[in-house]
């Protein structure tokens, strides 16, 4: 029952994390505003199940559902239009992850997403950027940002606004490199112990991007906004900016405290107690590696980037463009691996020029177009292991990477795309792209077909052919290219060879012939 | 802090509590108070005690050296009681016409007609039980009167018997009697005693009395195993007749006294010898009778709340202002109207509510059962703890079950004592809440006996902190911070604390600071030391405690700037309200908690604050006024006696319950004389634009609501 022409709706986002499964329910608005309603919050103990045997227990199971079935009995109490609900770092690794999220959904009717560390990180992206908005400008900082959660770290770091790199570590609160436990070990043993870590991150981090460059320190998580609560002045914005000094003199001050005292100093719950310390170790030592003089810590979270994505879906209105940031974070991924980025370009943007000209024929979207593009400029990064077989080195470099913004499903459609670009077309033995889902292997036999074509346009790596125009016969597709670009036999002969499977996927031989001049 | 130091810086809890007694007792030994009135208040010390022997006693070690003290303290005041009501009430009573006929003055008209009603009615309901052994007389039932017999079989000589009659508790304890003037009443023990023989055939009764046992009933259910409440409940209800005696009243001869103490192994201190009149809170109901009108005070009927009446709608009104209402002297049909509104608004998605006592029927578990069947959300938070009314408990719980609310049992371990409704409406807007809180139970049966402070407002940060404190009370959600509300066992102690060291850092010799704090209880220490200190600082703390208060007021050095007043009226003082001076940014709150360590850390409790300018003044203004009583106010002295504030001829006469019905009476009356809108106004489609309904549809936007049918009421 909505009002007619009704701006607003109500939405709750459930954000099903390793140390405890959190709602917001708000009203939001096509002009991303956004008025909370609800905030609950509920412990569950997945950490201990996944990081130790790997699965969810049927306890933490049953747990789980009977505290989403309440959640969901404060959503009908608003009458809830839609319910968003991810599963972060322990979901996410758990083995029966599957089988976890069917159970909800059987029970509780609610569908879980499992969020991946990339798509993670953009949603950290866009509460940072909603909550700094207007105040700080990303776009002149070196800025790295911080989540430390109980089961997986993630960091994002932006050069002048650009995602440079992003990372989902496998460390946290309730993950701490051995020898550390927290509450047991002793805070100077835990402070060395944790340092070291984080320097090794940071020095592996070093080698694309060094971390002394950093000027602002961005600190999301829940440990940070309590520290804001503690320390920070009052603040007008949804941000808190603490001193350095500040921030370091109170984590000195937590290290001296049992978490029995800072139960009673601060009243938060005793499990928040417990891995206090050592979470905000990680933020300290995280700093520690920038020239950073702040920490800024964002009043908001991943649930509110999602309610804000939410509310850019309900009109597009002001649509935070990510693909800028996908391709940035694939261009930096290729420039690791020294790619030819001239060919890339070129490829690059062949490729979409044909995927444009070949709508009707693909009847493909811009989600699709971006996956293209992120193909066509990681496709020859496996050269870098060796030219030989380097469609399949590409393909494993795509698998171990991060793209930011992609999620596992689209990342896996790259990394095949990227593997038959070249030689063999896709074959019922091969076992990465038969485990793919249906629809996702037509995209990838589609956008692999139109690659192959793009690429075999550029075979010299001379960029020779910059421009065509595609005539659709009956019989055959022509690519009419200029005259003056000479002999075009190596381009011919390129794409019979690799022009087979567009015929195969798109019913129709593909001809390349030059425009005569006459014919001008 | 030693044990001993500690002991010199507070007052006893328990003796405290006796002492209230005897104020309540001061009023019905008070001659200025009506004769009826002076009845209930005896029912009521009665009534107290009944619960003092079977709760608080309970928590006091049988080794504790305080403990003899307390039995003796306790049956003073008892003597005392039992004393006034033989030698002045009864007789009054008599005087006016209520006559307690005894078995020998029967007449023979009487005498039949008991005849009768114990063959017809009253025979099937009386079951002897010999005393065998030790064990009978262990078994029997807490709180029950019970007649006990010796007997002797004439055939054999020397023979002893002992026999108790339970008195059926299905059986009204007072029967009238045809009289041709005034109201004459046997009791029924007197009516089984005259028949007593037709018991026992072929036995001859030697002496007989009347006996009670009180038992120690405080629950001590495994609170923290997370189990059916429900379930547990009715189990701790069956426990509770196995639990130790604390007391045992007896009205007999020596001999019989003597048999009881040996059979029952009760010390001496434990006993207390009664006279004629055994368990007056039941004789006391003859009060609430509809006879002898002239002999209670005038009944006092709650006016309507002029903000509710004139309003158009209470969504309309709440939006725009908050409202509050000041039980008795108003009516707690308010929260009824807005209850009643809110189930049958289309409009409204939820309602979540707090039930911890209510009255039987309860017309609030009514509302929600409407609210359930026009299909809205309803959660209610039943309390299965609360004292003694756990059976009634259980019934509204499965009640609303069935109608299909989701009915939680609170959270284990933590009683819910806050009581607060939130309604979920959504509007063109957006979604909107509304909120009633209040310091006093949702019943309305003690909403007209006890002053209560509730207030309906629709702030929207105070409308979230509810709406999560909501999520806590039903387990749904840990606390994740309020921002205007305090909730116990969390941050509530430290609020308060917190408030009374602000005043303490603020106040300076230019510019004292101030308390006034009223409420039911004061026992915690960490707050009483609080106190002190604020005291020290030269923060003038001005204290309006109804019962127990352990802090020592005007002690040199300690509490100089500390006065502690007590009101016992016609009305049972309940409401909490705090307030603080702030170096002039003045603060007032509500809250449903004493300042008890059992509030603080073991209950749900909420303090919120008043935040609306005029309700404000006026509760800062109600504060002070409660200082000013002379006539029914009592002093704690440094010493811990309490002294009945007295007035001389000249000073003016300052009743605080009768200024406040005054008041709210004038009030009441100097309000636009209407028809009662609520029942009489047609509700119409409001589209009909034909309708001479001009005025109603001024205020009405627009809305999809505006062309639902709502039937007519």
């Amino acid at each position: 029952m909505k009002e007619p022409g009704s701006q607003k709706q109500t939405v709750a986002v459930i954000d099903i994390g390793t140390s405890a499964i959190r709602m917001l329910v708000a009203e939001i608005t096509p002009q991303t505003e956004i008025r909370y309603l609800e905030n609950l919050q509920k412990p569950v103990r997945f950490g201990k199940d996944v990081f130790t045997t790997g699965r969810i227990s049927n306890t933490a199971m049953r747990e789980a559902i009977a505290i989403l079935r309440n959640f969901k009995t404060v959503t009908e109490s608003y009458g809830v239009d839609r319910i968003q609900a991810i599963g972060t770092s322990a979901v996410r690794e758990a083995l029966n992850r599957d089988n976890f999220i069917d159970r909800i959904y059987v029970r509780t009717g609610i569908d879980v997403e499992v969020l991946e560390g990339p798509e993670e990180n953009r949603l950290e992206l866009i509460a940072v950027e909603h909550a700094l908005s207007g105040q700080v400008d990303l776009a002149t900082k070196n800025c790295l940002i911080v989540e430390v959660g109980s089961g997986s770290t993630e960091m994002i770091i932006l050069n002048q606004g650009q995602v440079e790199i992003t990372r989902t570590l496998s460390l946290g609160s309730l993950r701490l490199p051995e020898k550390a436990i927290p509450g047991k070990t002793d805070a100077a043993v835990m402070q060395r112990v944790l340092k070291r870590s984080i320097h090794d991150v940071a020095v592996y981090a070093a080698r694309e991007y060094n971390l002394d460059q950093i000027d602002t320190f961005v600190a999301l998580g829940g440990d940070m906004r309590f520290v804001g609560q503690q320390i920070a002045e009052k603040s007008e914005n949804p941000f808190w900016t603490l001193e350095s000094k500040s921030f370091l003199e109170f984590v000195q001050k937590i290290s001296k405290m049992t978490p029995e005292e800072i139960v009673s100093k601060y009243g938060i719950a005793y499990a928040q107690a417990e891995t206090l310390y050592p979470t905000l170790l990680f933020y300290a030592n995280f700093l520690g590696e920038t020239k950073a003089a702040h920490v800024i810590v964002p009043m908001y979270s991943i649930r509110d980037g999602l309610l804000l994505e939410l509310a850019q879906m309900m009109s597009r209105y002001k649509r935070t463009d990510f693909s800028k940031q996908v391709l940035n974070s694939a261009r930096h991924l290729a420039e690791k691996y020294k790619y030819d980025k001239v060919h890339a370009v070129c490829v690059t943007s062949l490729a979409l020029k044909l995927f444009d000209a070949l709508v009707e024929d693909h009847g493909m979207g811009s989600k699709e177009r971006l996956l293209l593009e992120v193909s066509a400029i990681l496709h020859d990064i496996g050269s870098y292991i060796s030219p030989n077989q380097h469609h399949k080195h590409s393909s494993y470099l795509v698998d171990a990477a991060e793209i930011f913004g992609l999620r596992k499903a689209e990342k896996n459609i790259v990394s095949n795309v990227v593997r038959y670009h070249r030689r063999s077309s896709p074959r019922p033995t091969h076992e990465p792209y038969m485990s793919l889902p249906k629809l996702d292997r037509a995209t990838v036999s589609k956008l692999a077909a139109i690659l192959r074509v793009a690429d075999a346009l550029d075979p010299a790596h001379q960029q020779k052919v910059r421009t065509f125009t595609l005539e659709f016969g009956e019989e055959a597709y022509t690519l009419w290219v200029p005259a003056e670009l000479g002999d075009i036999s190596m381009e011919r002969s390129a794409l019979r060879d690799k022009g087979d499977m567009f015929a195969d996927v798109f019913g129709v031989p593909l001809d390349i012939k030059q425009v005569k001049e006459e014919t001008v | 802090m030693t044990s001993e130091t500690r002991k010199d810086r507070y007052f006893d809890r328990e003796m405290s509590w006796i002492d209230f007694n005897a104020r309540v007792l001061h009023e019905a030994m008070d001659p200025s108070n009506p004769l009826m009135e002076r009845l209930k208040f005896t029912g009521i010390v009665s009534s107290n005690f009944d619960e003092f022997f079977m709760v608080r006693i309970a928590s006091l070690a049988d080794t504790d050296p305080m403990l003899k003290e307390v039995y003796s303290r306790a049956f003073q005041l008892c003597d005392l009681q039992r004393d006034d009501f033989e030698k002045v009430l009864a007789p009054e009573l008599e005087k006016a016409g209520l006559v307690r006929v005894r078995p020998q003055h029967l007449t023979e008209r009487q005498r039949e007609y008991l005849n009768n009603l114990l063959h017809q009615e009253l025979m099937p309901l009386l079951t002897p039980i010999a005393i065998r052994d030790e064990n009978t007389l262990q078994s029997l039932v807490n709180m029950s009167l019970y007649r006990i017999f010796q007997l002797t079989d004439p055939k054999v000589s020397g023979s002893l018997h002992y026999a108790v009659v339970e008195m059926p508790k299905s059986y009204s304890r007072i029967i009238s009697l045809g009289s041709e003037s005034g109201y004459a009443f046997i009791l029924l023990e007197d009516v089984v005693s005259l028949f007593a023989r037709e018991l026992f055939p072929g036995y001859q009764i030697l002496q007989q009395g009347s006996i009670r046992i009180t038992r120690a009933a405080d629950l001590s259910l495994d609170e923290e195993k997370d189990e059916d409440f429900a379930k547990v409940m009715s189990e701790a209800l069956r426990l509770r007749r196995a639990s130790y005696i604390t007391r045992l009243e007896v009205s007999a001869p020596d001999e019989l006294a003597a048999f009881l103490k040996e059979q029952l192994k009760t010390p001496d201190h434990k006993i207390y010898r009664t006279g004629e009149w055994i368990d007056l809170k039941s004789i006391s109901q003859m009060a609430f009778q509809p006879i002898f009108e002239n002999l209670k005070r005038p009944a006092w009927v709650p006016k309507p709340v002029q903000d509710f009446e004139e309003a158009e709608d209470v969504w309309t009104l709440l939006k725009e202002r908050d409202v509050m209402v000041h039980q008795p002297y108003e009516s707690f049909d308010a929260f009824l109207h807005f209850l009643n509104e809110a189930a049958r608004d289309p409009d409204v998605l939820a309602i979540k509510q707090t039930l911890y006592r209510a009255a039987q029927p309860s017309s609030v578990v009514s509302c929600l059962e409407r609210a359930l069947e026009n299909g809205k959300q309803v959660t209610v938070l039943v309390e299965l703890k609360a004292r003694f009314d756990e059976q009634r408990n259980i019934e509204w719980a499965r009640r609303l079950v069935n109608a299909g609310a989701t009915v939680l049992y609170g959270v284990a371990g933590l009683k819910t004592h806050a009581k607060a409704c939130l309604v979920v409406r959504r509007e063109i807007e957006g979604i909107k809440r509304y909120l009633h809180l209040s310091t006093g139970n949702y019943n309305e049966k003690t909403a007209r006996l006890y002053t209560d402070i509730g207030l309906f407002t629709s702030n929207d940060a105070m409308s979230a902190d509810v709406a999560s404190f909501f999520n806590v009370i039903t387990g749904f959600s840990h606390p994740v911070g309020f921002s205007k509300i305090e909730i116990a066992p969390y941050g509530l102690r430290k609020k308060i604390e917190r408030l009374i060291l602000r005043e303490s850092m603020r106040s300076n010799k230019d510019r004292p600071g101030m308390i006034i704090a009223k409420m039911n209880s004061l026992v915690d220490q960490e707050v009483i030391e609080a106190l002190y200190h604020a005291s020290q600082a030269g923060v003038e703390i001005k204290l309006n405690v109804r019962g127990v208060c352990r802090l020592k007021p005007g002690v040199k050095g300690l509490s100089e700037n500390i006065e502690v007043v007590s009101i016992v009226d016609m009305f049972l003082e309940h409401s909490r309200i705090f307030y603080f001076l702030n170096d002039g940014d003045e603060e007032v709150y509500l809250s449903s908690a004493d300042w008890m360590p059992r509030n603080f850390d073991r209950r749900l409790e909420l303090l919120f604050p008043v935040e609306d300018k005029k309700i404000k003044k006026n509760l800062v203004d109600l504060l002070k006024l409660y200082f000013k009583d002379n006539i029914k106010s009592w002093r704690l002295g440094p010493d811990g006696g309490w002294t009945k504030t007295e007035v001389s001829d000249k000073e003016k006469r300052f009743r605080v319950q009768e200024y406040l019905m005054k008041k709210t009476q004038q009030a009441a009356e100097a309000a636009p004389k209407s028809v009662n809108v609520r029942e009489l106004k047609p509700q119409k489609p409001k589209m009909d634009l034909g309708n001479t309904e001009v005025k109603s549809m001024k205020k009405h936007l627009p809305s999809h609501r505006d062309i639902k049918i709502i039937p007519p009421v």
